[in-house]
């Protein structure tokens, strides 16, 4: 501003109207490649990341993962259903582009390698907000890379993520197939790379954005801060065949975790193991079953480990 | 490790919004006069100032409109003295009960205790206001780049951003006291006129940041660390031979059993620019809703006075601290 005062100022002699237009012209050019310079197109990844392909425990950026009670994790299959993948103008929250389709996409496919789900074309080369939801899986939807069984499978049972896998710790092995309903939409995420709000879109190119799902969310035992992994009250209640289910989770009382003996759960240190959902359960749902779903609906970021603004769809 | 702080809207099928959660910042609070405060009231009194930021970011090609609509506003501004954005005060009350009724009074659980508090005591505070609009996202971003900087602990001094408008917060920590039937007093604060939508409740150690009255302290110091500690008596009649369990007990829940903050409660008021008396009100019978007080410790293990506490990691400690921590158990209202 100070800057246009003084060149107005410089220019005392050419009338003020000329004068204004001239700068106003002269700022709009300048501008123009910044904002307005056409559009280009988004590709759009889903990624299981590291997690995934390597299981727990994990080395990440220095940063190792594993989990306080002794548990290996492996997996073996992570759908995702997910898509509604949306472009908005940061400031009006009008929709620039968008891809209102779903994806059901097994992340362990593809070597867990981060997998294209679709490009949107056109969207304008500027700054935009991105949003998208996962949802429960539908065997019509518009890409599927998992199998036809287990996509039918989630369909009819309400679920939007389907994990298999094996854990394993001293000798004993204890798998689990866990199918969860954690659909919720995702708003105004952060850019996990820059840690800017959305993501620039460039003229005349492809800007990728990959959305990350953050596999450990599912074993964490808080909601609110200092999470640790744990797998103990997992094990504990592993169905009769050997294997833990959704079922065999929700029989797991948050307010009263028990042990494979139905004594009270407690961790090394004979001290109890505390899962702390922050109150976002209501009292009447409180098991473990209903945490881990909680905790999955929030586990996609943008590029990394950018923050979305989250809504849990019922 | 990957830390969990998101911002939660969750829609569970309880009919209100839940709790956000927060990345825990540290148990810091302090005084100071928020310059969020002051931000949302130029961006709510001054359109020109909010236009003039949003030009900064736009297209150029908006320029002359911009400056149009700024000078507009800035006109606005100079003669608009009664709108929305003014800097009022609020009286705040903190005032304990129990499903309505008195918190003194026997109440029913929703598991089915009837229960008579001997005693409840709690360090509650600060309390911090949040409009119903959400704010510009550059204005967002700014705000938490601000907080960030901040040595002292002020409404955004979170990981996350909140989008909506700080329209009051009251820094200071009352000692919300059941007995006191009329509640105690909060002081008075200063916050900006407009709709209110969500309140936020700070939870530090009690006596760790300023008192709101001078009386308080006395009752903050018998806490003895704890945030909240309750005593009484849970009773319940056996539906099968009708025999009555009663269980003394007490409760306590430390700092670091709770989070530092309990957000979106419901605070669904408008501030006035005269004279706002604000009610927080904390509902004694939604903290002890879903405890089962039969999982207190054994008669055997009683204190001197009796009571059976609920022991850390226990289901009625565990169940205890789901009340305290849900956002369902306070609200905030104007009152007359």
């Amino acid at each position: 501003m100070t800057l246009l005062i003084s060149r107005i100022a410089r220019i005392d002699r050419v009338p003020l109207a000329a004068a204004m237009a001239g700068a106003a012209l002269a700022l709009l050019v300048g501008c123009v490649s910044e904002d307005t310079a056409g559009s280009g197109s988004v590709q759009i990844l889903v990624s299981g990341g590291a997690a995934l392909q390597q299981g727990f425990p994990l080395t990440e950026d220095g940063e190792e993962l594993s989990f306080v009670d002794g548990w290996e994790v492996d997996f073996d299959k992570y759908v995702v259903a997910i898509g509604s993948v949306e472009f908005r103008d940061p400031e009006s929250g009008a929709v620039e582009a968008s891809w209102p389709s779903t994806a059901v996409v097994d992340l362990m496919r593809n070597a867990g390698s981060a997998q294209v789900v679709a490009e949107v074309q056109d969207v304008p080369s500027r700054r935009v907000n991105v949003g998208f939801a996962t949802a429960v899986a539908r065997v019509d939807a518009d890409v599927v890379e998992a199998d036809a069984a287990d996509v039918a499978e989630m369909a009819s049972s309400g679920w939007s993520l389907l994990v298999e896998g094996v854990a394993t710790r001293a000798g004993v092995t204890v798998p689990f197939r866990v199918g969860l309903a954690a659909s919720a939409t995702y708003e105004r995420c952060a850019n996990g790379v820059d840690g800017t709000l959305g993501v620039a879109v460039q003229a005349e190119k492809t800007t990728q954005i990959v959305l990350n799902s953050h596999v450990e969310h599912l074993f964490w035992d808080s909601l609110l801060s200092d999470a640790a992994l744990r797998f103990d009250a997992w094990a504990s209640v592993a169905g009769a065949d050997g294997v833990v289910s959704s079922e065999d989770l929700a029989t797991q009382d948050l307010f009263a975790l028990r042990n494979a003996a139905g004594d009270a759960l407690v961790d090394s240190a004979g001290d109890p193991v505390i899962y702390d959902d922050g109150a976002l359960l209501s009292a009447g749902q409180t098991n473990l079953a209903r945490f881990i779903s909680l905790a999955a609906a929030i586990s996609f970021h943008l590029n990394g480990e950018g923050f979305c603004t989250y809504s849990l769809v019922p | 490790m990957r830390m969990p702080h998101h911002c939660i809207t969750d829609h569970l099928g309880h009919g209100a919004p839940l709790a956000s959660t927060h990345s825990i910042d540290g148990r810091r609070a302090g005084r100071s006069t928020s310059y969020h405060l002051l931000l949302t009231h130029l961006a709510q009194r001054s359109s020109a100032a909010y236009r003039l930021g949003r030009w900064w970011r736009d297209s150029c090609a908006n320029l002359l409109v911009a400056l149009s609509v700024a000078g507009a506003g800035w006109a606005g501004w100079a003669g608009c003295a009664e709108t929305p954005g003014e800097y009022t005060q609020f009286d705040l009350q903190l005032q304990p009960h129990a499903g309505g009724a008195a918190a003194t009074a026997p109440f029913t659980t929703a598991s089915g205790w009837t229960v008579e508090l001997h005693s409840a005591r709690a360090a509650l505070g600060p309390l911090y206001l949040y409009g119903a609009e959400d704010i510009s996202p550059i204005a967002a971003i700014w705000r938490q780049t601000l907080a960030e900087l901040s040595p002292v602990r002020t409404a955004h001094a979170h990981v996350s951003v909140d989008t909506r408008p700080i329209v009051g917060e009251a820094l200071v920590q009352g000692a919300l006291d059941a007995a006191a039937a009329s509640g105690s007093d909060m002081g008075t604060h200063t916050a900006i006129a407009g709709s209110c939508a969500t309140a936020e409740l700070g939870l530090y150690p009690a006596g760790s940041i300023a008192v709101a009255t001078p009386g308080d302290a006395t009752l903050l110091d018998a806490l003895d660390g704890a945030i909240i500690a309750l005593t009484g008596v849970a009773a319940r009649t056996s539906p099968g031979d009708g025999s009555t369990q009663t269980v003394p007990f007490s409760a306590r829940l430390m700092p670091d059993d709770l989070p530092t903050s309990i957000t979106k409660i419901s605070a669904d008021f408008e501030m006035s620019a005269d004279t706002n008396r604000i009610a927080f009100r904390v509902d004694m019978k939604a903290w002890l809703d879903a405890v089962d007080f039969s999982t207190a410790a054994s008669a055997d293990r009683a204190d001197a006075e009796g009571y059976r506490a609920f022991e850390i990691g226990s289901p009625a400690w565990l169940a205890f601290r789901h009340g305290v921590q849900s956002a369902r158990s306070y609200e905030v209202q104007a009152e007359e």
